[in-house]
Order: structure tokens, then C-alpha cells, then sequence
């Protein structure tokens, strides 16, 4: 007979932890343990998110999850509701004396976590540190990733301890819109400390203070802080945080994350994958909620390359993809097409575009037009004996998206295949231009049209923010002069017809596949309360609390 | 015409020859079943393995689904089995709404050949450099057997990611990162037989009778250690089946479009609450697979070579 041995029984093993380690939840490591509970609060709050924070200094990242924990520990001038706009915070009111120069009255008696009280002083420095080239001395002196944010403040003075006036080179619409993405922080700290003690022991004037960080930030831990001044007088509820203590810790897996919160040890999850949003909304221990998108997902198509460089190939690209098919299959209706280069919530949308229809006929038309055609039967289109090939790179979290768009582009006749990057790693092909279609999506939460445009449709200009996410390649002089004036106009009327012809020429021009908008969605266990997600990626724990 | 009869034609010899042969060979191989025959489990091991060789190979014929196109609109259908399944996808859908079992079937096709060619690569690699090193011994064999320590320090997946990682997906590749530690395992076998044979009498008695260094390696030396390789090679398959799947796994074997068990049970792990057959059909096809291959290995090895057992 034959006799298990260690081989046989090793490679048993390795088969049984290979296959369940698809069933089973990886168990994230238990460290933060609640902490004693101050008086007037309450409770811990997981919150389990997809992605580390790459920093805690409000004014050194670029990125969401960043922001996300950052809110929590510093306000800014002003911050924003996702049903009712800009509101005031640290600011107590704000008047424009004219279209370049905004005049701020803060609000008196607020405390940074260290006691000591929030002055103009602190407003200047932190915009100084934001627009001042190489102003973050840490690592190595670099100038902060967020003056894109703020580009046309041009200088900040002091006029008083509790008032300072910005001056802007220009007229600035959006400005309201994008001071919601920076927070104040302590002068007096951080020259004391300087940016390295600072990130080590992040301070702030936001409802919570910072205890503790695992290092890569996989695990934050923040603790109520009971002299917060309460936050904007307009959004209740007013006054400090409800919970003691809020810990935010990554769980980069998806359906770990679900079984993370259908398990207790989560309390709050982002980005919860579409296939598994019947599951939790049929528990009753769990709540889901969606905040409107503002991550649109497009196919960028190299305007510059083979086959795309011609426009008859990039509108069939468009009639190809059955939009509404993919929002009711993959993402259970929570989406909406894309009605052209912005997304349909945009302040500034042309109202008059439509989603490209999906119409097979239609896109076999245009590629016959444009000389592609199966000329020898293999169910491929070919032109000049070439077959129709092409790439869709993408990233790991779009994975069923880009796939039901690559078999959609075959059923035409177009040999797609999909491929999966790191973004860090393809970044750089793509601003050089080597890659033929891309498929991601782009951040604007500020709703305005500066943000997709200048980074998505206006050509690439070195050391400016125009086209730094420009991977189509794309550059029309008329978009480009359109997007420079849209920046600077002031009145709404006057700033809607110029974006409504700029979104008319990229709409015609396709240099991208416009695909869908997904709602954000997040899901909390029955007791929370006062919960909402928000469309900015905010995840305002000051609102929230927690039934015992 | 007479003296014809009694002296046969060049021809005529070589075809008694073969006839001898096959004769031996007949008589081994019935011999091979009988002895299988009361191990059953090897037995069962070695049909189910043929059932996988001749689905890979008829992968065509057994199937009527695209393995690669999706239909969105039939997206994570059940098994037939389920409520809501249908017989014309008996394994159910994916999440691209492609059907499993011929997802399954084509990706066994995969994992054999993968399986077949790196343990057939590094079994000719192991036999030729285990050969001269044993038989000639000296630098050379100290050379590679030191080369053979190093690679034995790596863990073999660990060594296969960072291959991996280096070279990038793709089949050439994925069968050069599993033989380019592969191969030791069949050296240090050979080389180690190689050393016990050589001095024994039939080596010496070939040496005298004026035959070459090749002719006593490949005709007097190899064939007594051949089984030894083969039971090895049969054991060590179901390991690189396994290995491939875990770089598939991870994104790192092929590219994402071909159908690798490894990769759709990856794909399949975001929906396993909702379409818990995605990721568990692909996962039970490599556990039946290797399963099969190492019951048929332990049976072929307590057969052919029942020295290697002590090591166990």
C-alpha cells in the first residue's frame, strides 16, 4: 500500500492553506485595545479602510486616505457638507474685498491639542509652508505636494491676531471649493519640533487627538479631544466628539475587510466591493450607505498611437462599451454613466451631452471608416494585415471592470487583453506616452471643473498642474486656452459656457473612453449612529457614535 | 536460394530484435499493472491523472464555450446543481460570466504542461550535470555541487516569486523560474547513484572490455537508475503544479487572460461570498490533480524503486 509521507502530506497541506486561504479571513492582528473611556464619551470606532495614509502632515500628501484620517485631527478654514456645500470652520467669516484678495476673520478661542490657542499666525505659516518652494525640510527639502491645490494664492499676510487676507493672482472661482483640502496647523509646534517630530506627533485643532501609529501607518490610533471648540456652528451636532477613541486600520482585502466587520472587529469599512453589498445589506447588524461618486473611471486611448490616433477608431471605442450593462451587472446599479469628460455631478456639467450610446452597429461602422475590417476571417479586424491588438492597462482594483470592457471590445473583433500594474510602476510609461489605453480613474471632490481639466485634458506642461494626469496625451490648443480662461473667469455664466464648449470638443474628440461613475460605498455595523459617508472621502468620526 | 533461408537479411534481424523487445517491455508493463493492482489507491491515482491528460488534450472537443470571451449578462451563474443553475453551464459562470468548466478543462492544459516541461527540463538537466559529476567527479562536481547547496538554501516559491518578478509573467518564463531550481533535486539523485554504481563490477567489467566513458555512462550506468528519476520526477510534479498555481495565484505565473487554476481562484476571492464556486471548482481541480499525481508517484515508487522509501 502506499503510505502518505512527508511529501504527500506537505503537499496536502500547502493545497488545503492554498484554498483556504481563499475562504478565510486573514485575522488582522489585535493591538489597539479600547482605551480608558474619558468622561462624557464612549466607545471605540474601527474604521477599516483599503489603502495606508502616506502621511499625517496635512500639508505632504496626495492622497485619500491621507485626508481621510488627517480630517479627523485637523480642521481647516472652512470644510464641507456633502448635501449642503462649504461651510465655515476655523474661519468665523470670510468676505472677497475683490475678485483677487479674500479677507478671513478666524475664530477666536480655539486650541490646538497642546492647549495652546490657534492665532493668524498659524493660518500664514501653514499657507506659507503649502505655496513657499521646498517649505517641508523633511526628508529632504521638498516643496508640498498640495500647492497644485491652492496654485493661484499667490501671498498671505497677517492683519490682525485673529484675521489674515489672501491675495490671488488672479480670479479664483473655485476657491471655496479647494481651501476644504487644507488644514491648519501649529506654527510654534513645528518649528520647535520641525516636520520629522511633527509627523511623529501630529498636532491639530480637529475633534481628535493623535495617540499612536504603527509605522507604515497600517494602524492610527486617536483619542477624543475633549477642548475641541465644537466645528462648524452651522453643521450639528456642535461640541466635542461623541466617541473616546477611533482607530483607523488597513485591511487592503476587500472581502477580509466585510468579514472584519461581520465579525465586530471593524466597525466602519470603505470601499466595499459591489458583489458583496446583498450580502451585508440582508444582515441586519450591519448598515450600508453610498455618498455620490467623485472618482469617475475612464479608458484613456493614446491620441498619439496606432490604432487611436484617429478619430472614427476612438468614437467606436466609445459605441462599443455597454455602459448600463456594467452598471446594473457589476456594480449593481450603483453608478452612472458618464455623460462626457465630467463627471455628472460637476457644478459646471454640460448639460447637453449625453452617454455614448451603446451601439455595436454603429462602432463596426466607424472602424470600417477608418480602414479595419475583417479581411480574412479570423474574427479579428485587421487593416493593412495588421490585427486589431491592443492592451487596456489597469490596476488590480479594476479588475472586473477593464474585463468586461476587454470582452465587449471582442465581440466587435478587437483582439483586447487586459493587464494589471502597480500605479507607481506605470505611471511613468504613461506620461511618456508608450501605453495605448489606460483604464483608472481621477479624484474631484471639490466639484468643480478646474480639477478634472486641468489635469486630465489640457496638454502636459512641465512644472504646472496642466496634464499631470494626462495619459491619453491629449492636447487641443482651443481646450487648452478654453481650460486657462475657465480658471480665471468669475462670473457663473460667463465660466458655464466656456465648459460647456470645452467638454463639447473633448466629447467629439474622444480622447478617452468616457465609462461610468461609481457611488461610493461604505458600510458601518447597526450600532453607529449619525453616520454617513461622504462624497470627498471623509470620514467624519466628530458626528459619529457608538451604542454600547 | 538455400543457404538464404538459414542466414536472415539485416532487415529481418532488427525486426526480431524489436519483436524481443516489445515481447520484454509487454511483459513489464503487465507486470507494472499487476503490482499496481494491489495498490489501489495509486491505481485510482494513475486513472484520475489519465482523465486530466486526456481532458487537456481534447480541451477542445469536450467543451462548446469560449474560454476567454465573457458574456456579462450571465454573470456568476450557480452550478447546475443550484437553484437558478443550468445544465448548459454545469460548473456555473464567473464573474466575467464565462463558463467555469471549460475555464477548468483549458486550464488544466496549463497546469500538465507546466508540470510536464519543467519537471522534463530539469530531469534532463539533472541527469546530465549529475552524470558527469558523478562519474568524473573533481572540480566540475565540486563546482555544481556547491551551486546545488546555494539554490537548496532558497525556499523554491520564494525563489520563484523573485524570478519571477524579475523576468515577468509569461510561460517561457514561468517554466525557466521553476527549473532553475528545479533541476537540483534530480542532480543530487543522480550524482549520488552515479557515485554508488560506478565502482561496482559491471562498471569494471565494461571498462575492461575497452567501451567508452559515454557508452558505460548511458547504456551500462543510466538505465540502473532511471526508475529512481522517473519515481522522483512523478513526486516532484504535483510540487510545480502547486508552485505555478501559487504564482498564478499572485499574479505572477501568466498573463491574466489565460486560463490558470491558480489565477481563477484568485479572481474569484471578491465574490466568494456571493459565488462561492469561482474561486472553490478551480481550487478542487488542482487539489484532485496533484492528489493524483503524488498517490501514483508513492504507488510507482514502492514498484520500481523500493530503496527510495527508506529515505521517507
Amino acid at each position: 500500500m502506499a503510505r502518505f509521507n512527508h511529501r504527500t502530506i506537505i503537499a496536502l497541506l500547502l493545497l488545503m492553506a492554498f484554498v483556504f486561504t481563499a475562504c478565510a479571513p486573514t485575522a488582522p492582528a489585535e493591538t489597539a485595545q479600547p482605551a480608558d473611556e474619558g468622561p462624557g464619551a464612549s466607545g471605540t470606532i474601527v474604521v477599516a479602510m483599503g489603502a495606508a495614509p502616506v502621511s499625517l502632515d496635512p500639508a505632504d500628501h496626495r492622497s485619500r486616505e491621507s485626508e481621510t484620517v488627517i480630517r479627523n485631527m485637523f480642521d481647516g478654514l472652512v470644510t464641507r457638507d456633502t448635501s449642503s456645500g462649504v461651510h465655515m470652520q476655523l474661519a468665523e467669516s470670510m468676505d472677497w474685498a475683490d475678485e483677487q484678495t479674500l479677507n478671513v476673520k478666524l475664530r477666536e478661542g480655539v486650541k490646538f491639542h497642546d492647549g495652546t490657542e490657534m492665532t493668524a499666525d498659524d493660518v500664514v505659516f501653514t499657507f506659507e509652508r503649502i505655496i513657499n518652494e521646498n517649505a517641508i525640510e523633511y526628508p529632504e527639502p521638498h516643496t508640498s505636494p498640495r500647492k497644485g491645490l491652492i496654485a493661484p494664492l499667490e501671498s498671505i499676510e497677517k492683519t490682525g491676531d485673529y484675521s489674515v487676507t489672501m491675495h490671488f493672482r488672479g480670479p479664483w472661482p473655485p476657491a471655496m471649493q479647494l481651501l476644504v483640502h487644507q488644514q491648519i496647523v501649529p506654527k510654534a509646534y513645528i518649528e520647535k519640533v520641525g516636520t520629522e517630530g511633527f509627523i511623529a506627533k501630529p498636532i491639530g485643532t480637529g475633534p481628535f487627538k493623535f495617540v499612536s501609529a504603527q509605522p507604515g501607518l497600517e494602524e492610527v490610533v486617536l483619542e477624543r479631544f475633549a477642548d475641541y471648540y465644537g466645528g462648524s456652528p452651522d453643521l450639528t451636532p456642535v461640541g466635542p466628539a461623541c466617541v473616546n477613541q477611533v482607530v483607523f486600520r488597513v485591511i487592503p482585502e476587500a472581502s477580509t475587510r466585510v468579514s472584519a466587520l461581520l465579525a465586530g472587529e471593524a466597525d466602519i469599512i470603505t470601499n466595499v466591493p459591489q458583489d458583496l453589498i446583498p450580502n451585508l445589506e440582508a444582515n441586519e447588524n450591519v448598515q450600508v450607505k453610498t455618498a455620490g461618486g467623485t472618482q469617475p473611471k475612464w479608458l484613456e486611448l493614446n491620441v498619439h498611437m496606432a490604432p487611436f490616433d484617429d478619430v472614427n477608431v476612438r468614437k467606436a471605442m466609445n459605441y462599443a462599451v455597454d455602459k448600463d450593462l456594467i452598471i446594473e451587472k457589476i456594480f449593481g446599479g450603483r453608478a452612472v454613466a458618464l455623460p462626457g469628460p465630467l463627471s455628472p455631478y460637476n457644478n459646471f456639467v454640460n448639460k447637453s451631452l449625453s452617454p455614448y450610446p451603446y451601439d455595436p452597429a454603429m462602432a463596426t461602422d466607424l472602424l470600417k471608416q477608418a480602414g479595419w475590417e475583417d479581411t480574412d476571417g479570423d474574427g479579428i479586424l485587421d487593416k493593412n494585415g495588421q490585427p486589431f491588438t491592443f492592451t487596456i492597462d489597469t490596476l488590480e482594483d479594476w479588475r472586473p471592470l477593464a474585463e468586461a470592457v476587454a470582452d465587449m471590445y471582442r465581440a466587435i473583433g478587437i483582439d483586447a487583453n487586459v493587464r494589471f500594474w502597480e500605479y507607481s510602476v506605470i505611471k511613468d510609461q504613461l506620461m511618456a506616452g508608450e501605453r495605448q489605453g489606460y483604464l483608472d480613474d481621477w479624484g474631484d471632490s471639490a466639484f468643480d471643473p478646474v480639477g478634472h481639466f486641468e489635469a486630465k485634458w489640457h496638454g502636459f506642461v512641465a512644472d504646472t498642474p496642466y496634464g499631470r494626469g494626462n495619459f491619453s496625451t491629449y492636447s487641443n490648443d482651443r481646450v487648452n486656452e478654453l481650460i486657462e480662461q475657465g480658471e480665471t473667469t468669475g462670473d457663473p455664466a460667463a465660466r458655464q459656457a466656456i465648459y460647456d464648449e470645452a467638454q463639447q470638443i473633448v466629447y467629439d474628440e474622444a480622447p478617452a473612453v468616457f465609462l461610468i461613475l461609481p457611488e461610493e460605498v461604505e458600510a458601518a455595523s447597526a450600532s453607529i449612529s449619525n453616520w454617513s459617508p461622504a462624497s470627498d472621502s471623509r470620514e467624519n468620526m466628530h458626528d459619529v457614535c457608538k451604542a454600547e | 536460394m538455400e543457404a538464404n533461408q538459414n542466414v536472415r537479411s539485416p532487415l529481418e534481424d532488427q525486426l526480431y530484435i524489436w519483436r524481443i523487445r516489445l515481447e520484454i517491455w509487454w511483459q513489464n508493463f503487465r507486470n507494472f499493472v499487476k503490482a499496481l493492482s494491489v495498490h489501489p489507491l495509486a491505481l485510482a491515482g494513475g486513472i484520475l491523472v489519465i482523465l486530466y491528460l486526456l481532458s487537456a488534450v481534447f480541451a477542445d472537443q469536450i467543451t462548446v464555450h469560449n474560454p476567454i470571451q465573457g458574456n456579462l449578462r450571465i454573470r456568476h451563474m450557480p452550478p447546475a446543481w443550484e437553484d437558478g443553475g443550468s445544465w448548459e453551464y454545469p460548473l456555473g459562470t464567473d464573474s466575467q460570466g464565462r463558463d467555469l468548466f471549460t475555464r477548468i478543462v483549458y486550464g488544466s492544459r496549463i497546469s500538465l504542461s507546466v508540470g510536464i516541461l519543467s519537471v522534463g527540463i530539469s530531469v534532463i538537466v539533472g541527469i546530465l550535470l549529475g552524470t558527469l559529476a558523478g562519474y568524473f567527479g573533481g572540480r566540475f562536481d565540486s563546482f555544481v555541487s556547491r551551486l546545488a547547496d546555494l539554490l537548496l538554501a532558497f525556499p523554491f516559491l520564494i525563489f520563484a516569486i523573485g524570478v519571477m518578478a524579475f523576468l515577468g509573467p509569461g510561460f517561457t518564463n514561468l517554466i525557466l523560474a521553476l527549473t532553475f531550481k528545479g533541476w537540483v533535486e534530480f542532480f543530487r539523485l543522480v550524482r549520488g547513484e552515479m557515485l554508488a554504481e560506478k565502482t561496482k563490477e559491471y562498471v569494471e567489467a565494461a571498462r575492461v572490455t575497452g567501451q567508452g566513458h559515454v557508452a558505460i555512462m548511458l547504456k551500462e550506468i543510466l538505465p540502473n537508475i532511471i526508475q529512481s528519476v522517473f519515481v522522483l520526477g512523478t513526486l516532484r510534479m504535483g510540487y510545480m503544479i502547486i508552485t505555478e498555481a501559487s504564482l498564478s495565484f499572485l499574479g505572477l505565473g501568466l498573463p491574466p487572460n489565460i486560463p490558470a487554476w491558480g489565477s481563477m481562484v484568485a479572481a474569484g476571492r471578491d465574490s466568494l461570498l456571493v459565488a462561492w464556486w469561482v474561486s472553490t471548482l478551480p481550487g478542487l481541480a488542482i487539489l484532485f490533480l496533484v492528489m493524483a499525481i503524488n498517490l501514483f508517484g508513492e504507488g510507482l515508487r514502492d514498484i520500481l524503486d523500493p530503496r527510495l522509501k527508506l529515505e521517507g
